[in-house]
């Protein structure tokens, strides 16, 4: 009795999965070109993801030369976005210009995409010239306003033009009120955050300046980004050396050896 | 009550009923035969053919009824595979008569695959234009396909001895223990032997006019002396000099052999790549079509219910810009 209680209901079930199966959505079928660019696309965020910078320019090329081809401007936008983080990232800041370059004077990009492309530009210029980078940086808060998922990332680059032009109280007050406002599920910003505040700390409070770093290194160890870490125990080695903390500067030391034999130290 | 309607044997549409179920069932079977005899024609049961034989050292990839081809085109079938009394397969193909004028003396059988994972067949090649044909019963030679990991362990083969060679030597030439530097030593003390003979017999010269008798007796002596122990040397040189020639000459004639060997497998290495050569632009075309096909699979697989709930596709988007 059971048993055909349990056929039945084994039946039905099947039916049900089979119905649901058959009503589930057809399969829209993308053009050839449009697919691989998109497989590009994605591929080249996984390669951005886990760090491998080579393997993602190359799918970035990829897709910028299938999406020019198919006359589709957001996704040559995004390819060149993806170009110019890579060469920053490379230390290459000419060949991030020339990405981005075209997408600050072509209309067919959208306002978005040339806001990015702004602030991508004053990263560019920062080490360089700190001015031109302040005028980007305005070009890009000008268009983006507070909507822009990316408001932490200007923030934190208005900081870091002030300390490049030596404005230490001005760095301060803009990387406290950057902390004070932004939320803990931005852990990348809100470490760079902690770190600048600890350079604009430097000067006139070494040791505010190491409970920064220290804040900031507990997040990237979080985010497991070995570039970032090095930043942040080369800086507190600066702090050490001011405090004159033996000790520190020998566990500071040592996880820099430690870092740079895992990781290719420039 | 409802009188029923029943069809009676004397109904018209019964007339000839037998003769026309006949006539039905000879057409359908007329139509069989027709399909099976122009199937047995384009398969070409009903062409003249012709028994030729080869032996391979494996049945490995040979099956009966695989198709023979000859540039190409299916020319005849694999007849027979069978096992011989020297353990070797003697393999029996039917070619098809009207081919068989481009069948020479001198073709060989290789056996191919269609593709990657496709079918073997039979690939008859070669044959010079002045060849005379082959004839009914011919002898075929034959040469199994080369795979990728076969030519590679070929090469892996074929270099190892000339590294180990190779290796050998320079192991012999630079043991400090050995016959060679040992050799190249002994010669090097000798010869400092006689310089510091000859610089001594030097001295004595340039002295002798002011030598007294008895010094004069006494350095004559020591000159003899001095003299003696050269010819040795002289003597110990000219024996050990032959010897390392001869070394010299085998560790040459070793030298050459390498390069002679390593010269062959180059050309071999260059015959291999001349012959997969045209075939990678098709290999690579291959899986290049295979990795977008399989990337296409995956996509539609990943839509379908339940997965299309439980694998949620990552959107496309604009790279989040980082501050540092």
């Amino acid at each position: 009795m059971n048993s055909r209680l349990l056929r039945r209901m084994g039946g039905a079930l099947l039916f049900s999965v089979l119905v649901a199966a058959c009503a589930s959505k057809p399969v829209a079928e993308l053009p050839p070109l449009r697919m691989a660019a998109q497989t590009a696309h994605q591929k080249a965020l996984e390669a951005i993801r886990q760090g491998d910078l080579p393997t993602a320019a190359e799918f970035w090329q990829q897709a910028l030369s299938l999406y020019q081809a198919q006359d589709d401007w957001s996704g040559q936008g995004a390819a060149r976005l993806g170009l110019a983080q890579i060469a920053l990232r490379n230390q290459a800041p000419t060949e991030a210009r020339d990405w981005l370059a075209p997408m600050l004077v072509q209309t067919q990009f959208d306002h978005a995409l040339q806001a990015q492309a702004q602030l991508q530009m004053a990263q560019s210029w920062l080490k360089a010239d700190a001015g031109v980078a302040a005028m980007h940086l305005m070009a890009a808060e000008q268009w983006c306003k507070s909507q822009c998922s990316w408001r932490w990332a200007v923030a934190n680059l208005a900081t870091q033009i002030a300390l490049a032009k030596q404005d230490f109280m001005r760095a301060r007050s803009l990387a406290e009120a950057t902390l004070a406002a932004i939320p803990a599920s931005e852990t990348a910003e809100r470490s760079h955050a902690h770190r600048l505040l600890a350079q604009a700390l430097l000067p006139s409070n070494a040791t505010q300046a190491l409970a920064q770093i220290e804040a900031a290194l507990v997040l990237d160890r979080s985010l497991a980004r070995p570039d970032w870490l090095r930043e942040d125990l080369l800086l507190r080695l600066q702090i050490a050396s001011q405090l004159e903390q033996a000790e520190l500067i020998k566990d500071t030391q040592a996880r820099l050896d430690s870092l740079c034999a895992a990781v290719v130290c420039r | 009550m409802k009188n029923h309607q029943y069809l009676k044997d004397n109904d018209p549409r019964f007339h000839w009923l037998g003769w026309r179920v006949g006539v039905f069932a000879l057409g359908i079977a007329i139509l069989i035969i027709t399909l099976l005899a122009v199937l047995a024609e384009r398969q070409g049961l009903f062409n003249a053919k012709d028994r030729l034989h080869f032996v391979a050292e494996s049945g490995a990839g040979l099956t009966p009824g695989m198709q023979v081809r000859l540039s190409g085109f299916r020319i005849g079938v694999v007849d027979e595979v069978a096992l011989n009394e020297q353990a070797k397969v003697d393999v029996e193909l039917l070619i098809e008569q009207r081919y068989m004028k481009w069948i020479k003396t001198d073709s060989i059988a290789i056996l191919q695959q269609d593709g990657l994972i496709g079918d073997h067949f039979i690939e008859i090649s070669g044959g010079g234009a002045k060849t005379p044909a082959m004839q009914e019963g011919g002898v075929l030679s034959f040469a199994p396909a080369l795979g990728i990991a076969d030519i590679a362990l070929d090469l892996r083969n074929r270099t190892m001895p000339i590294f180990e060679s190779v290796q050998q030597t320079l192991d012999y030439i630079n043991d400090p223990k050995g016959d060679l530097r040992q050799t190249v030593q002994n010669v090097q003390q000798l010869t400092a032997e006689v310089r510091q003979t000859r610089e001594k017999l030097d001295q004595i010269l340039v002295h002798t006019d002011t030598l007294l008798d008895g010094e004069a007796r006494q350095t004559l002596r020591s000159a003899d002396q001095l003299l003696q122990r050269a010819d040795q040397i002289a003597s110990e040189v000219a024996q050990r000099t032959p010897q390392l020639l001869t070394q010299t000459a085998s560790l040459v004639a070793t030298a050459n052999a390498i390069a002679q060997d390593a010269s062959a497998t180059m050309s071999q290495v260059r015959r291999v790549t001349e012959q997969a050569a045209p075939q990678i632009p098709g290999l690579v075309r291959n899986t290049d079509g295979l990795v977008r096909r399989s990337e296409q699979t995956l996509r539609a697989v990943q839509q379908i219910w339940p997965l299309s709930r439980t694998i949620e596709q990552a959107p496309v988007v604009v790279p989040a810009p980082e501050s540092r």
